[in-house]
């Protein structure tokens, strides 16, 4: 859950939330200490609180930046469907002013290889879970050719839209793709 | 020597900035009501967005920046702020900005950051007519010679040479390698040119070849997409980070000065730590250099996955010049005692969005995560919110020197509605972007694919505080007699 566009936001406001309420407790604290003149060094207590402060900044650090590793979207194809990785099926798409090429248009559940390309600016590939949840989005530029392979675990309709802004037609650039 | 000498220019470069600002403001919320209402074409929207996404950084908070900066250093320093290059840098940067509003009326649509190829592809295609590209790119030229070149060198001339003219000493100066003085500024006067002459050149090359100067597969090079987006993102995520050093530079000056302790009640004048401080500023500008590729992390093939890999670890580096900040300017104040003005808590409250915004910033610079979050409205709410909070920084230091700049003293009552009506509308709308952005809704896109208005009439809510804030801001400035000082009863 963690790993979704939702879940990260989620994260997001759990650590922040509390951070900015501590922030601004230890401003209005200082303001009093400051207007009171109970104001002073306590150097030995600081100095625990920076060593702790520094390692809790960094155990956060080294804990998102390990657990992350496994979304990174050709490591999780690598890692989940490590048999049929290479037996994907294979999806050609162009994205060009505001529409999609997609061929094939239906696939059957499994990983998915897609190959896209832009033919004019920049465009995205990305593509929609059913129930909305953005499963990958992908930058295209004119001249060059990605690849990415995605695992689709259920049937349904997934819906394509465009991320990068492209013109007038940004906000109308969008297809679908039917897995069963 | 006259103080005019010190103020004039950096007047002018306030109020400008100010026009820029409050128009781009406007349209933003212009923006928000055209997706409520759908009321407007697509082409119109994009025209307004492109405005939007021009004015408020670059003539508004860019230009801020330069004003308030350049001010210090000259009451720092002793010396006025009114030399050749000071002045080019405030003409040239207005007359690009006006350049790209002539390209935007002329139909260029390309969002801020250009999309590079859209510029071309879209006169192309026969959305804009090519003169408005060319108009374009000499504007975005015009603002580039200022942000790379005239306003780096107009700082480094201020502080590296010249002579000392005591009348203008209005500060004590804390010295130029600390980060209570000048340390803050050092990352963008030797970060900025170096890095930005790549796209600089790009961009004039296309420029003449668009005059029909040299012909235009003279820089084919350069119309290549993945060629330019390399030195346009190592140039454009610097730029930002080396604002963000700039403002944290700012928290470190004017925080010490809004101390209790200290001779005569002025302030302590130096950080809890001034080694960490400029241990921060050396490590935060070092790590954000490359962390740039974290903008290009969605290209699967065509970035080395070695470059994405490096740009997120650096992009997590960066939080860690973060998080020394973070306790050094809060044992500051805890410490020597806040005392509370309009410039202190702009300050502080500044800096708090700051890193909250921080944490978002540093989601959107892992890999696993930019794969569901790029290009949705998470990425705006990040960008829409360092630049509110260095914004809001900036403010810090624009009442910190009212006085000076505008000859008496700030409304105190109204300075604090608009301090803390702009920190509370940044902090909304952050949350509110950051939740659509988790809903994968598409920044840049109108219409919305939203079947629910809640979320924009949440945005626009929000935008309409921010709004009230700099409102309030601008009676005090023009109209301050409006709402009185609080009166101070003395008894007996």
């Amino acid at each position: 859950m963690i790993e979704t566009g939702m879940g990260a936001v989620l994260l997001f406001s759990y650590l922040t939330a509390p951070f900015l309420v501590i922030f601004l407790l230890l401003v209005v604290l200082s303001v009093r200490r400051g207007k009171s003149g109970g104001f002073g060094a306590h150097t030995e207590v600081l100095k625990v609180v920076e060593v702790v402060w520094l390692i809790g900044v960094g155990v956060v650090w080294l804990t998102i930046n390990l657990v992350s590793i496994p979304w990174i979207p050709w490591l999780q194809t690598a890692i989940q469907q490590p048999a049929v990785a290479g037996e994907a099926q294979v999806v050609e798409v162009d994205a060009y002013m505001w529409a999609y090429k997609i061929n094939p248009m239906e696939v059957r559940v499994g990983p998915v290889k897609f190959v896209a390309r832009a033919l004019d600016t920049i465009h995205a590939l990305a593509i929609y879970k059913p129930d909305g949840q953005l499963l990958a989005t992908v930058m295209l530029m004119p001249g060059m050719r990605e690849e990415i392979t995605v695992v689709f675990d259920r049937e349904g309709e997934y819906v394509i839209r465009c991320l990068e802004y492209c013109g007038d037609g940004h906000g109308y650039m969008f297809s679908k793709i039917i897995v069963r | 020597m006259k103080i005019e000498d010190l103020t004039t220019y950096p007047r002018r470069m306030v109020l400008t900035s100010m026009l820029w600002f409050y128009t781009g403001g406007a349209l933003g919320i212009t923006m928000l009501l055209l997706h409520l209402t759908g009321l407007a074409t697509p082409q119109t929207y994009y025209q307004l967005m492109t405005f939007h996404g021009f004015a408020m950084p670059f003539g508004g908070l860019f230009q801020l920046m330069m004003a308030l900066s350049l001010l210090r250093v000259g009451f720092c320093y002793g010396k006025p702020i009114n030399d050749g290059l000071v002045k080019l840098s405030y003409i040239l940067l207005n007359l690009g900005m006006l350049l790209v509003t002539l390209a935007i009326a002329m139909g260029a649509r390309t969002s801020y950051t250009l999309m590079f190829p859209l510029p071309a592809a879209g006169a192309f295609k026969e959305l804009w007519p090519l003169e408005a590209v060319t108009v374009l790119v000499w504007g975005v030229v015009m603002v580039l010679a200022v942000v790379i070149v005239l306003y780096p060198a107009a700082l480094a001339r201020l502080i590296f040479t010249g002579k000392t003219r005591e009348a203008l000493v209005l500060e004590k100066f804390m010295g130029t390698l600390n980060p209570s003085g000048m340390a803050g500024m050092l990352p963008y006067i030797f970060i900025i040119p170096p890095i930005g002459a790549a796209i600089s050149l790009a961009a004039v090359a296309i420029g003449t070849a668009l005059l029909g100067l040299v012909p235009i597969s003279s820089v084919g090079w350069a119309l290549h997409s993945l060629n330019f987006n390399y030195p346009f993102w190592i140039f454009a995520h610097n730029l930002m980070e080396a604002m963000g050093i700039m403002a944290i530079g700012t928290v470190y000056w004017l925080i010490p000065r809004y101390t209790v302790t200290g001779a005569g009640g002025t302030g302590v004048r130096t950080l809890y730590s001034e080694k960490l401080g400029l241990f921060a500023i050396v490590f935060y500008s070092t790590a954000a250099i490359m962390a740039f590729p974290h903008h290009l992390f969605t290209m699967p093939t065509s970035q080395p996955q070695g470059l994405s890999y490096t740009g997120q670890v650096a992009s997590w580096l960066t939080g860690f010049g973060a998080a020394f900040s973070v306790f050094n300017v809060l044992a500051t104040s805890y410490v020597f005692g806040l005392r509370l003005t309009p410039a202190s808590l702009a300050a502080i409250l500044g800096f708090g969005v700051y890193v909250a915004d921080g944490f978002l910033a540093m989601q959107l610079g892992t890999i696993g995560w930019a794969y569901r979050l790029h290009g949705t409205y998470a990425a705006t709410a990040h960008l829409m919110t360092i630049l509110l909070a260095v914004t809001l920084i900036w403010i810090g230091a624009l009442y910190h020197s009212h006085q000076l700049l505008f000859g008496r003293p700030e409304n105190k009552k109204m300075a604090y509605i608009h301090v803390t009506t702009t920190a509370a509308a940044a902090l909304g709308l952050l949350y509110t972007m950051a939740a659509l952005g988790g809903l994968g809704i598409p920044r840049r896109a109108y219409p919305l694919p939203l079947t629910d208005p809640t979320y924009v009439a949440v945005l626009l809510l929000f935008a309409a505080i921010l709004a009230v804030g700099q409102i309030v801001f601008l009676i005090q400035l023009f109209k301050p007699k409006i709402v009185r000082p609080v009166a101070v009863k003395v008894s007996g």
